[in-house]
């Protein structure tokens, strides 16, 4: 483990750009976490004598066309992106990894049948299908997660197939055999630690795509209702505005969303520089 | 007095179907004979080595005998209890899983990457002997200074172990559940000559103390020289000769091993001329009819060997020459020309 | 400047020491090797894996990493000095006058390219052959190297070889412009053992219709005893021992190569007398290796073995040990 340690901190030290996007993270996080609680304004709490103000002292990134602090809006709106993305990225990932390291594993129909449902999914342009269900099922807070999980599921079942594939002939799967372990006990036991650190860089990756997926979705009226906080409803919002000249409606909002989805990709980079054992000698 | 052997194998087939598709229909073409028809005995506390080059079926044999895979035909018996008729995954749950074990040739890839050697030893102790907590922890130290790894190296990762020593968790992990048979695929071959000389001492110590069989592969007519009381020579899934080892490295054999024993180096340098095999390397997919290894044979007598399977001659003391050449004949054709 | 063929010796090293700059530290991967080969002989360097058999080789052919630095001394070929060689000279020698055969055969040819382009690009490069004569010369080299049908052969792709065919187009590629020194560097490693034997007299057969020399790298003592005249003993970097080789079986001079031939199994081998060899490899990268490498291991140490120089015992015709206390 320390072991592991020091080598990550061997390839932060490295890569600065890598250092920052961690710290960005747990900058992120913290707005999710403590956030809410140590805003300046109620995020909800419209004040229309100060509409359209821009940034000031009292509104550090101004107020919208209902008053409403920016500031307090976008930290609140953290924990509402994170969360989203967290959610479905979870989602994705374990049904898309169960489904994708038995199909890797075991062949034959499993895999064919895994295979077809996966292809589904891949046939239809993602955002276009992550629309359609939140249309279909009515844009409740679950059916976006439910959405943005499924259209992320074949990015995973695809990579743990194919490491699965790798190494169910690997000498570690025989050895496994000999010691009397059962094939289920085998594909959970021994093949799924080996994948988990790919996985995981893939899940720092995908992070990032879901929230950008969540906000599309807000931004065109899909997702997330008014007067909720949220990235996308509130750049959305913003879009009116940018021609008359209020351009901080729009901006922070845009910014602290392109800020999560660089950290999310920067840091998964960082971690597949982390876990690729040809970093390791 | 004859004891029973512990393992005895007859008839022993794998085939694998080898299916064309023509269009829709898939209709199976050939099969390819991995192991086409072995028998052998392995007697309590024997070491038998299984030479043979690439395509001659050793891995496929040696993993129908741990019961990874099941036969096509034939049976395997071990300690007088049939065990071929059980299913591959049925068997791992038996109790029979636990006396015939196996260490394999890439130390490197047998083990997990993401376990300690530790887990690696632990594992079989936990299926199949089911101990736990301190009793496991015992019984893995006691293994692992039995095969001589020092006990500070147990929480470390493969990456952090050398090629011996990787090689050892492989042998402690398959003697922990104190098998009564050990198979061994080449368990050396990736190890310095100076690492193999203490593997292979271990191998000999491990036996005696242990009282297990082993029946091991290897490339190098030294090793098996070394340590194997008798001999299989495999080709294309037959298996041509087998016998004690000084007889069956020694004229009269079958010219196959004949030809083995004059394409391998040694020190001491035979001076002999080099037996060259001729012709093609037959596939397994299609083995040439008669004598498998007609093709190649410098020794070749006539149309016989292509139409007639050679018998099992009897050279003495348990040696049996698979060759249409009677066993004087060979003796004579063989004798070193001073 | 060019080679000369007739130079004896054919090649000399004198004192080549290599370091390896790596993440983790400098690694001194040889330390003042130094051996010659005449023209026509065969000689093996013998070692186990990090002795540097493979790096002194690549050090000849001028094919190091680029982490590699060469600290001190000389690789005479033919009379030239190849350290210090221009590149455009070496570009020449490389190929036309030594070439080295790799390992693993079909990873070191080109996949995508028929073998028979294969030799015929080596042809035009560095033969005196135009384009219309190469492809029939590069059929020519395939009969040579005994490859079964090589009108037909010479399209095919190296996937669709054997190991040991791809190891013999390897040759007939180092051997198309009839180099003065082939370098093996463990040709017949991962091959079965009657086809080992085929290369090997392959590449005997060659060697002496062309007077060739030939250093061949490799771990097995007794692929050395059996195929070369002279052999050279490593270890961690060091040259222990070179000696004719019925001389260095008959009497081996250096406790290591002592050691190696008691560890090596043979036909005689008691079940007793395999002897391991104690300990494992310095850390090369220390700074504060001592002068013998081996000492570390080895019962005939004393203090002196730590202590630069390490003497060389010359013994008249090519033998040579470093020790301060051979056997």
């Amino acid at each position: 483990m320390t072991e592991a340690l020091r080598h990550a901190r061997y390839v932060l030290a490295e890569n600065p750009v890598t250092l920052f996007a961690f710290a960005l993270f747990t900058f992120l996080v913290l707005c999710a976490v403590a956030g809410p609680s140590l805003v300046p304004y109620d995020p909800l709490a419209s004040d229309t004598a100060r509409a359209l103000t821009g940034p000031s002292a009292s509104h550090l990134f101004g107020t919208d066309q209902l008053g409403r602090d920016i500031f307090s809006r976008i930290i609140v709106a953290t924990r509402l992106d994170l969360g989203i993305a967290v959610t479905s990225v979870a989602l994705a990932f374990a049904i898309g990894t169960l489904l994708g390291i038995s199909a890797g594993y075991f062949g034959g129909w499993t895999d064919r049948i895994i295979g077809r449902v996966v292809d589904t999914i891949m046939a239809f342009p993602l955002f276009v299908l992550a629309m359609g269900i939140v249309a279909a099922l009515g844009n409740t807070l679950a059916n976006i997660v439910y959405a943005t999980a499924i259209i992320n599921l074949p990015i995973y079942a695809r990579l743990a197939r194919t490491e699965a594939n790798v190494r169910r002939e690997a000498g570690f799967v025989e050895a496994a055999r000999l010691c009397g372990n059962s094939e289920a006990r085998i594909v959970l036991g021994q093949v799924l630690p080996n994948i988990m650190p790919l996985m995981m860089v893939q899940v720092s990756l995908t992070l990032g795509y879901a929230i950008l997926n969540a906000a599309g979705l807000s931004f065109i009226g899909l997702g997330v209702r008014p007067p909720t906080a949220e990235w996308g409803i509130m750049v959305a919002d913003g879009a009116s505005f940018i021609v008359s000249g209020e351009w901080w409606v729009a901006f922070f909002p845009g910014l602290f969303l392109m800020a999560a989805v660089f950290c999310f990709n920067l840091m998964g980079d960082g971690l597949r520089d982390i876990v690729d054992p040809r970093m390791r000698t | 007095m004859l004891t029973a052997p512990l393992l005895e194998v007859s008839g022993l087939r794998k085939l694998y179907p080898m299916v064309a598709a023509k269009g829709w229909r898939r209709a199976p073409a050939s099969s390819l004979h991995a192991v086409d028809g072995v028998g052998l005995t392995i007697g309590k506390g024997e070491t038998v080595g299984l030479v043979g080059e690439s395509g001659c079926g050793k891995s496929t044999l040696v993993r129908l005998l741990a019961r990874l895979i099941d036969p096509s035909a034939g049976t395997i018996r071990f300690a007088g209890a049939d065990i071929g008729t059980v299913p591959a995954r049925r068997f791992g749950r038996g109790k029979e899983r636990a006396h015939i074990q196996m260490v394999f040739q890439d130390a490197t890839d047998s083990l997990n990457p993401r376990f300690t050697a530790f887990r690696a030893i632990a594992d079989p102790l936990r299926r199949l002997s089911r101990l736990t907590g301190t009793a496991l922890r015992a019984r893995v130290e006691e293994v692992a200074r039995l095969t001589g790894l020092p006990p500070e190296l147990l929480g470390r990762f493969p990456h952090q172990l050398s090629g011996g020593q990787k090689a050892r968790i492989g042998i402690a992990r398959a003697i922990a559940v104190e098998p009564r048979l050990l198979i061994l695929d080449e368990p050396t071959s990736a190890l310095d000559v100076s690492v193999q000389a203490a593997i292979l001492n271990l191998l000999v110590d491990l036996q005696t103390s242990q009282d297990v069989s082993y029946i091991f592969i290897s490339h190098d007519l030294g090793v098996v020289n070394y340590l194997a009381d008798r001999v299989a020579v495999l080709f294309l899934g037959r298996l041509v000769e087998i016998g004690p080892t000084r007889a069956v490295f020694a004229a009269p054999h079958h010219p196959y091993t004949e030809a083995l024993v004059s394409a391998s180096p040694s020190l001491t340098g035979s001076g002999a001329a080099r037996i060259r095999l001729q012709g093609e390397i037959p596939s397994a997919a299609d083995p040439p009819s008669g004598c498998v290894f007609r093709t190649r044979c410098p020794r070749k007598i006539g149309a016989i060997c292509e139409e007639q399977q050679p018998p099992a001659r009897d050279a003495g003391d348990g040696h049996r020459i698979a060759c249409h050449i009677p066993v004087e004949e060979l003796r004579r054709l063989q004798a070193p020309t001073s | 400047m060019s080679v000369d063929r007739r130079a004896v010796p054919l090649l000399a090293i004198t004192d080549l020491s290599v370091e390896f700059r790596t993440r983790s530290g400098v690694v001194q991967a040889l330390d003042s090797v130094g051996f010659a080969i005449k023209r026509g002989e065969t000689m093996a360097l013998v070692g186990e894996s990090g002795s540097g058999k493979s790096v002194t080789a690549y050090a000849v052919m001028g094919i190091l990493d680029a982490a590699a630095r060469v600290t001190q001394g000389s690789i005479v070929f033919g009379g030239l000095e190849l350290l210090t060689a221009e590149r455009k000279v070496l570009d020449e020698v490389r190929g036309r006058e030594v070439a080295i055969i790799f390992q693993n055969p079909r990873t070191a040819l080109n996949p995508i390219r028929p073998i028979g382009r294969q030799i015929a690009d080596i042809l035009l490069r560095h033969g005196n052959v135009t384009a219309a004569q190469a492809p029939e010369r590069a059929v020519e080299m395939l009969a040579r190297v005994r490859i079964p049908d090589p009108k037909r052969r010479a399209a095919a792709y190296p996937f669709e070889l054997s190991g040991g065919m791809c190891q013999r187009v390897m040759i007939a590629l180092a051997l198309a412009c009839e180099p003065a020194l082939l370098i093996a560097d463990e040709p017949t490693t991962g091959l079965d053992i009657t086809t080992q034997a085929v290369i090997m007299d392959l590449i005997a057969e060659l060697a002496s219709a062309h007077n060739m020399a030939t250093l061949l790298i490799t771990h097995d003592l007794a692929l050395a005893a059996e195929y070369c005249d002279h052999i050279a003993v490593m270890h961690a970097g060091q040259i222990v021992e070179i000696a004719p080789k019925q001389q260095l079986f008959a009497s081996p001079r250096h406790p290591y190569t002592a050691k190696l031939i008691a560890a090596t199994p043979g036909d005689t081998t008691r079940l007793d007398a395999l002897a391991a060899i104690p300990g494992g490899l310095p850390d090369l990268r220390r700074v504060d290796l001592p002068a013998c490498r081996y000492s570390a291991r080895c019962e005939r140490q004393s203090d002196d073995c730590l202590v630069p120089p390490l003497p060389r015992h010359g013994h008249g015709d090519g033998r040579l040990v470093m020790c301060q206390h051979p056997l």
